[in-house]
């Protein structure tokens, strides 16, 4: 399939959920959707023959937004392994609260723990919010990930 | 005690000198060094990974580096080891089980800080989730490296050996 | 007395003979396991974080320490993403030699993975002879790059040092070492009823769940999913290279285990034939190569050794946002770089196969006998301090 073609596709298929559809040379789709309609199109997605997420980074502007990425693919078809899709959504700074994707990728169980755990995203529907997956049990206070969170630097940097 | 023999008579308690000169016997040069030397050839681990550095550690007890010739060989149970080696970096949780492992072994007992990490952090010095061996655990030989060769490993064995064969680190108390 | 009352939570690790960095909390019945659930963390050393106030170079060390036997998919990968952002590509021979180490540090960290399982099911034997044929391969890693496990040979635009002389005929010799060598394993392990017994229709992961979980690497070919990188988007010398992708259908523990030996031999053919079409030529890409000074230049062609130019000191990468992603030895290994143009990555997310892999602690487990936890532990290839990072 070429890139051109499935960006058509993919623009056909969330257009009406308010998406912008952007894309990166050679094989990287860039889906941005308000957080209302992100299940919607993990949904439609999915249906596509993208059934899996790889990752989901969570990205930390301050006192701007949060931008959550899922990088999603393919591996019942390899036509489409080829290409990773960014369905993307914005967060507000103060409210860093979205709709969880756990029922439509299973695969985001852990990768969505670890962003609540490290970035402080509450993914609502997610069994596991509140728990800590990787930090201590008592640890309190700014998640790590945020830029607010400051780490000791040395040399020019510090 | 009072005890009578060939009609001498003996005045103290006969325990407490039983175990000084049980004190001062096995502090006296063959049977300390006899026993130093077994304590020296009959290290065990214990068989807990803390971070990276496990992967060389690994392969210090394979074949071609075998540490197993010191009388070194890692071992299942806490309880029946005595040596400590802390495999590269400590984090927070880790740490806890460290103690943990630490304080079920039985004297007399050992610690081994591996890599840099296990010094002072080593490349990860300024991670919010990473504890220093030294400040929790009493360290008694470090291997500097990141990640440290089997043979520094095997050095580190040897450096131990000597030593609790120069009897600094093993005391007998009554 | 019902059902819940009969079961039992039990806490394994993180000090188990397993020799694993984390715990597993099992709640079981008799000797059935209900639930379990992997209590991972206890290696969370932060790289990401750390990535952020450390400059692009100075992570490549970074990234590297978290999957200590298989450090070039990660060294590559981050590599790769930077010269996305950078927009630079590395001579061929560069390729080739990427793809010669990564190959070779794939042998090597699917010994590793077997020497461990080979602990865990109790086989000593496996894991002596694992780790003792894991040594030649890592000494000839590091007559290429200087180092036994952390390589750090793949730099921005080239790798670091050329061939060394006369090592094509070590490899050759290592090669056929390692061939002689597999039918040893089979007659004593891979055979042996014992381990059969222990691996064969144990843990095992259907197809669709194997998708459906998005696990990664020879867990995922075990399962039946033709699904490789190298294949998919081909990287580094991969596209001008003949070689098979592994899968097996059954998908249980055994499976696994042989989608690791037979990429083994695979491996060894990617290798000769790397050795074989090697091309002549620069290691670094021109535009670095330029900016060593003429000297230096001089000693960088005379040595095959690379002077780092003074712009990766403080190489600044433009702002965007970068992927890559290759087939490491355990799976796939994804970066993903947010780049605002300063010294340091903005956002540096690095997902490991290992940690696309926890999710199988708790759905191959489910109504396993508590026996078998190890032999399924194991066949994951599971390192803990990749997946904590």
């Amino acid at each position: 399939m070429k890139f051109e073609e499935l960006k058509g596709l993919i623009e056909e298929k969330v257009r009406d959920l308010g998406a912008e559809v952007s894309g990166k040379e050679p094989n990287v789709i860039e889906v941005k959707v308000p957080r209302e309609k992100v299940v919607e199109a993990a949904m439609r997605l999915r249906d596509m023959g993208f059934d899996h997420v790889k990752a989901v980074t969570a990205v930390d502007y301050p006192n701007e937004r949060f931008e959550v990425v899922y990088v999603s693919s393919s591996y019942s078809n390899l036509d489409l392994a080829y290409f990773l899709v960014n369905l993307r959504t914005d967060l507000p700074y103060d409210d860093p609260r979205m709709p969880s994707l756990l029922e439509v990728w299973p695969s985001v169980l852990y990768q969505e723990h670890e962003e609540h755990d490290l970035m402080g995203i509450v993914f609502e529907g997610h069994p596991r919010m509140g728990e800590r997956l990787l930090l201590p049990e008592n640890y309190e206070g700014i998640p790590p990930l945020r830029k607010e969170f400051k780490v000791k630097t040395e040399g020019i940097n510090a | 005690m009072v005890c009578a023999l060939d009609g001498s008579m003996w005045v103290g308690n006969l325990e407490k000198a039983a175990r000084k000169a049980a004190a001062w016997l096995v502090n006296k040069t063959p049977i300390r060094s006899l026993r130093e030397w077994g304590i020296a050839f009959s290290l065990w681990p214990v068989h807990f990974t803390t971070a990276c550095c496990g992967a060389e550690f690994g392969a210090s007890a394979a074949p071609k580096f075998d540490t197993e010739r010191f009388g070194f060989l890692p071992f299942i149970a806490s309880r029946q080891c005595n040596v400590l080696f802390i495999e590269g970096t400590l984090s927070k949780k880790m740490a806890e089980a460290a103690i943990w492992v630490y304080e079920q072994m039985p004297d007399p007992k050992f610690v081994i800080a591996m890599g840099a990490c296990g010094i002072d952090g080593g490349i990860f010095w300024n991670s919010y989730n990473v504890v220093r061996p030294k400040d929790i655990l009493p360290v008694h030989v470090y291997i500097p490296g990141c990640p440290p060769r089997p043979e520094a490993v095997a050095q580190a064995i040897i450096m131990l050996q000597r030593k609790i064969r120069e009897g600094e680190l093993v005391t007998y108390e009554v | 007395m019902s059902l819940e009352e009969r079961e039992l939570e039990v806490l394994i690790g993180p000090q188990h003979p397993a020799s694993g960095h984390m715990r597993l909390v099992a709640k079981i019945d008799g000797d059935v396991v209900v639930e379990l659930r992997p209590n991972i963390g206890y290696v969370h050393r932060s790289v990401e974080k750390l990535a952020e106030v450390k400059k692009y170079l100075q992570i490549i060390p970074l990234v590297e320490r978290p999957s200590l036997a298989d450090t070039t998919a990660n060294n590559l990968t981050y590599v790769m993403a930077v010269e996305k952002l950078l927009g630079i590509e590395p001579p061929p021979r560069a390729q080739y030699l990427r793809t010669l180490l990564a190959e070779i540090n794939r042998i090597h960290s699917h010994f590793y993975g077997m020497g461990i399982h080979g602990v865990m099911i109790g086989s000593s034997t496996a894991y002596m002879w694992c780790f003792g044929d894991r040594e030649p391969l890592i000494e000839l890693a590091q007559e290429l790059t200087g180092a036994r496990l952390t390589y750090s040979y793949i730099v921005p635009g080239g790798v670091r040092r050329d061939l060394p002389q006369g090592f094509e005929d070590k490899v050759e010799k290592v090669m056929r070492y390692l061939e002689n060598r597999m039918p040893d394993y089979f007659d004593l392990y891979f055979n042996n009823p014992v381990t059969r017994a222990r691996l064969e229709g144990v843990g095992v992961l259907s197809r669709e769940d194997a998708i459906r979980l998005g696990v990664a690497g020879p867990n995922l070919r075990a399962s039946g999913v033709p699904y490789d990188v190298r294949k998919v988007e081909p990287y580094a010398a991969y596209p001008e290279l003949d070689f098979e992708v592994v899968t097996e259908e059954a998908g249980d523990a055994f499976a696994r285990v042989m989608v690791r030996v037979r990429e083994i031999q695979e491996s060894i053919k990617i290798i000769r034939q790397v050795l074989k079409k090697i091309p002549d030529g620069p290691i670094l890409n021109e535009k670095y190569m330029k900016m060593i000074p003429p000297n230096l230049r001089k000693q960088v062609e005379e040595t095959g050794r690379i002077k780092f130019p003074g712009v990766f000191a403080n190489l600044r990468v433009p702002a965007g946002e970068a992927i890559a992603r290759v087939e490491g030895g355990r799976g796939e290994v994804i970066f993903h770089i947010v780049s605002d143009g300063k010294m340091s990555p903005y956002r540096m997310r690095m997902v490991t196969p290992s940690f696309r892999n926890v999710i199988l602690f708790e759905h191959l487990t489910r109504g396993v006998r508590v026996a078998d936890i190890p032999a399924i532990y194991g066949s994951l290839d599971y390192f803990p301090p990749e997946a904590d990072r």
